[in-house]
């Protein structure tokens, strides 16, 4: 059931009027955590068995954490939950990728063995929601958060169906709290989180799957005729496209969360208006990035360890990062050459980023436009289904190409023009956030540009598609 | 400002539907892996006198649902997609151990080795499994299916696609002379098009398209086909391959030299309409389709046919 189907609508119209009746707090709680598994269970009904099982296990260790007396008994109650959220994840999502590459080393080393396929269905959301799980157990055994006492405030927090098939990830410290006192969403809430949920829409139906996708597909298929002007529009159309369709999915599921009364923290801001990399990181899923940051480069050392250890924390963070998006290289791929970029930013960055002309935007609009190609170069390792026409793509957009255009006409002029309109957007909006820019809207107009963009939905062109985030 | 919003995205379609219904355009659904997916799970588990058409669009446009169910008294489930084979579908149908009603199986494209036919029946057996696990899947094709049902401005003639290209071509968007029933019966109207450019089109698309199989490939075919047809003949089922009125010369001679090795190499009973002078009189206007009207009575002469040659092998099933 994803947000663009017409049996979400439904389901969320149902579940807005449940959670509004006038019901004892608890029970409102329970029919989100039912709502949530019947959402989970959508998909593939048996693995809403997961999710209970992982509730219970991190339920448990975080009470064992709490109540252990001795570090070790804290150290061995983090241990269990690190292990079965770590072990349902490394089964589910690398299972098959472990046995393919311990393969490819026993030919290596001269020793056949042939396993079969492991056919290993992956859960939805199962990369999120062990995030969460983990970001909890370990906030309580590091003294930052107590251990959760209703089983139920968990079971909501690790389930929420808003953010549990593609985040943004949330952290028990933002949300538990929620959970104490009866929330319900006011008229200004509910008005913003259907707007939230609409431009999301947009930005995924129209945007995304209408007009960028099918042109980045287009291009990815060509690859090998491609020229370098096709190329390059290739690489921009699909990053667009992944940033519309993963920014439409947080924006659609911040404004849904929102119209039941809860707070998800923002996921996107602006990310291809970024100077430089760690700026891009602190804009593009912020909720993964700050995850990455708390819990595995600050743990291994983060910058306090010298300079050579500092590259290293950022390389291993990245290279971490990539493989949490896939179970393939090529994502590994796409994390180190972001390490690379964060590692060479740095220098820079500690050189001239405090001069007064690093400051002027005759010098930054050419840095954010840098960053965004260099950043469009890295996506190309996600996009193409091999390192052959991976590397065959970069060298078309690095080296040139002898190839004439293929791709023109009306499709490409439009996928130009939603490229440029989002670069010139992010760039004059970096730092605005978007309630107080449509806040600052009259209210005729506001009901103007939600009308063309509800109707832009109904009349999206192109198939119906699965958002992109689903598959990590 | 919701109100206003809802108003401002309520008047205009609701304007656009007012005005397309006024030009002839009408609800009409779109032929995709849910829809057929749907149709599959109507098929009645061992029910003897279930019907099912395989194909490709020959036998979707010439198979009148309404007349072979007034003659016959069943509805048959339309399976045939337009632009694919049968085989792969007719090895799920045996498969199947609870089918042990009546496959009828177009022959359009059967014997074709066509990478495209190939995979788009792949996608649509595959959408089958995965719709038939999906409740929310379900529900959402019947939201679908419902409203494609209710309003003209959704169907496929009104697509941002087909507008785009009645622009480019410098003329309004034009109903199109293909409609589909929700049950995926498809009607051609014919005398909505030119008819010569169509078969001009037909010949084209055949002298460039088409892939004959070789002989080997040939043999191995007829070889999957009758172990699926052994198969569901074996447990009461009953199988009739029929080859539909004949296309353009291009291809009708091609498939004149397969059916004999058809008839030779199956245990199905076969049914060409070149066999029998009353379905032998029947003309696709395009060069592969019948007209609807046309379609009507071939469906009533074809009902008549197959109940004498079923009925000689011992089967009353359509009586």
């Amino acid at each position: 059931m994803t947000f663009n189907s017409l049996t979400f609508l439904l389901f969320f119209a149902a579940v807005v009027l449940l959670h509004r009746l006038p019901l004892p707090w608890t029970v409102k709680k329970f029919n989100l955590w039912v709502a949530s598994c019947i959402f989970y269970a959508a998909w593939n009904p048996p693995f809403v068995v997961l999710l209970w099982i992982g509730t219970l296990v991190h339920y448990g260790a975080g009470r064992g954490i709490a109540a252990a007396r001795t570090p070790a008994g804290r150290r061995a109650w983090l241990l269990c939950s690190l292990v079965v959220g770590l072990g349902l994840l490394g089964f589910f999502k690398y299972a098959q990728f472990l046995l393919d590459n311990l393969t490819v080393l026993l030919a290596a080393l001269h020793v056949a063995y042939h396993p079969g396929r492991l056919d290993i269905l992956l859960p939805v959301g199962v990369s999120f929601f062990t995030f969460q799980a983990l970001s909890y157990t370990i906030d309580v055994y590091r003294g930052k958060l107590p251990a959760c006492r209703k089983l139920l405030d968990l079971a909501l927090y690790l389930s929420f169906f808003p953010v549990l098939a593609s985040g943004p990830i949330l952290r028990a410290g933002h949300f538990l709290p929620q959970c104490a006192q009866p929330r319900q969403a006011g008229a200004r809430e509910l008005g913003w989180g259907l707007t939230l949920f609409t431009i999301g829409l947009f930005e995924k139906v129209f945007l995304a799957d209408g007009i960028l996708g099918p042109f980045a597909d287009a291009v990815f298929h060509a690859a090998p005729v491609a020229s370098w002007r096709d190329a390059w529009l290739g690489a921009f159309a699909y990053s667009a496209q992944l940033f519309f369709d993963f920014a439409g999915y947080s924006a659609s599921a911040i404004g849904v969360a929102l119209c039941l009364g809860f707070a998800v923290p923002d996921n996107f801001r602006c990310p291809y208006a970024a100077i430089g990399f760690s700026d891009f990181w602190r804009r593009w899923h912020i909720s993964l990035s700050s995850w990455l940051r708390d819990y595995l480069y600050f743990p291994l050392g983060g910058n306090r360890r010298g300079a050579g250890r500092t590259y290293l924390n950022l390389m291993l963070t990245m290279l971490l990062g990539g493989l949490w998006h896939g179970a393939a290289w090529r994502f590994v791929a796409w994390g180190g050459l972001h390490g690379l970029y964060l590692a060479a930013e740095r220098p820079v960055r500690e050189r001239f980023g405090d001069r007064p002309w690093a400051a002027r935007w005759p010098v930054r609009l050419p840095a954010a436009f840098l960053t965004f190609c260099l950043v469009c170069v890295a996506w190309v390792f996600f996009r193409a289904p091999d390192f052959e026409t991976a590397f065959a793509f970069v060298g078309k957009m690095l080296l040139g190409s002898a190839n004439p255009s293929t791709i023109g006409g009306l499709r490409a002029l439009t996928a130009a023009t939603v490229i440029a309109a989002m670069f010139v957007g992010q760039w004059l909006l970096r730092d605005t956030p978007q309630e107080v820019l449509w806040r600052r809207l009259p209210w005729w107009l506001r009901s103007t540009v939600l009308a063309v963009l509800l109707g832009a939905v109904i009349l999206a062109p192109g198939d119906e598609r699965a958002f992109l985030y689903f598959q990590f | 400002m919701w109100a206003l919003a809802a108003l401002l995205v309520l008047l205009p379609f609701g304007a656009f539907e007012w005005v397309a219904r006024a030009h002839g355009f009408r609800p009409a659904l779109t032929d995709t892996p849910d829809l057929w997916a749907y149709q599959r799970m109507q098929l009645r588990p061992h029910d003897a006198r279930a019907v099912v058409v395989f194909g490709s669009s020959k036998a979707q446009l010439g198979i009148n649902l309404d007349e072979f169910e007034r003659a016959c008294g069943t509805r048959p489930i339309q399976l045939a997609i337009d632009g694919t084979s049968a085989h792969a579908f007719l090895e799920e149908l045996a498969r199947d151990e609870a089918f042990t009603g009546l496959a009828l199986v177009e022959t359009g494209f059967l014997f074709d080795n066509n990478e495209r036919h190939e995979r788009r029946a792949q996608e649509y057996a595959a959408s089958y499994s995965s719709f038939r696990g999906s409740v929310a899947r379900r529900f959402d094709f019947r939201l679908h299916w419902f409203i494609g049902q209710a309003l003209a401005i959704v169907s496929p003639d009104l697509s941002a696609r087909r507008i785009t290209e009645a622009f480019s071509a410098g003329h309004w968007p034009r109903p199109s002379y293909l409609r589909m029933s929700p049950d995926r019966g498809r009607f051609g109207d014919y005398q909505m098009v030119d008819s010569a450019l169509l078969q001009r089109l037909t010949v084209n698309e055949f002298t460039t398209g088409g892939i004959t199989l070789n002989e080997e490939q040939l043999a191995a075919r007829l070889a999957r086909v009758e172990a699926a047809v052994t198969r569901i003949q074996a447990r009461g089922g009953r199988v009739v391959i029929i080859r539909m009125p004949p296309a353009v010369a291009a291809r009708d001679d091609s498939d004149a030299a397969r059916w004999e090795a058809v008839k030779a190499h199956t245990s199905a009973l076969c049914l060409s309409a070149a066999d029998d002078p009353v379905l032998a009189s029947f003309k696709c206007p395009d060069g592969n389709h019948l007209d609807y009207r046309d379609a009507a009575r071939f469906t009533r002469a074809l009902v008549a046919v197959l109940r004498t040659r079923l009925a000689e092998r011992g089967d009353t099933r359509l009586q």
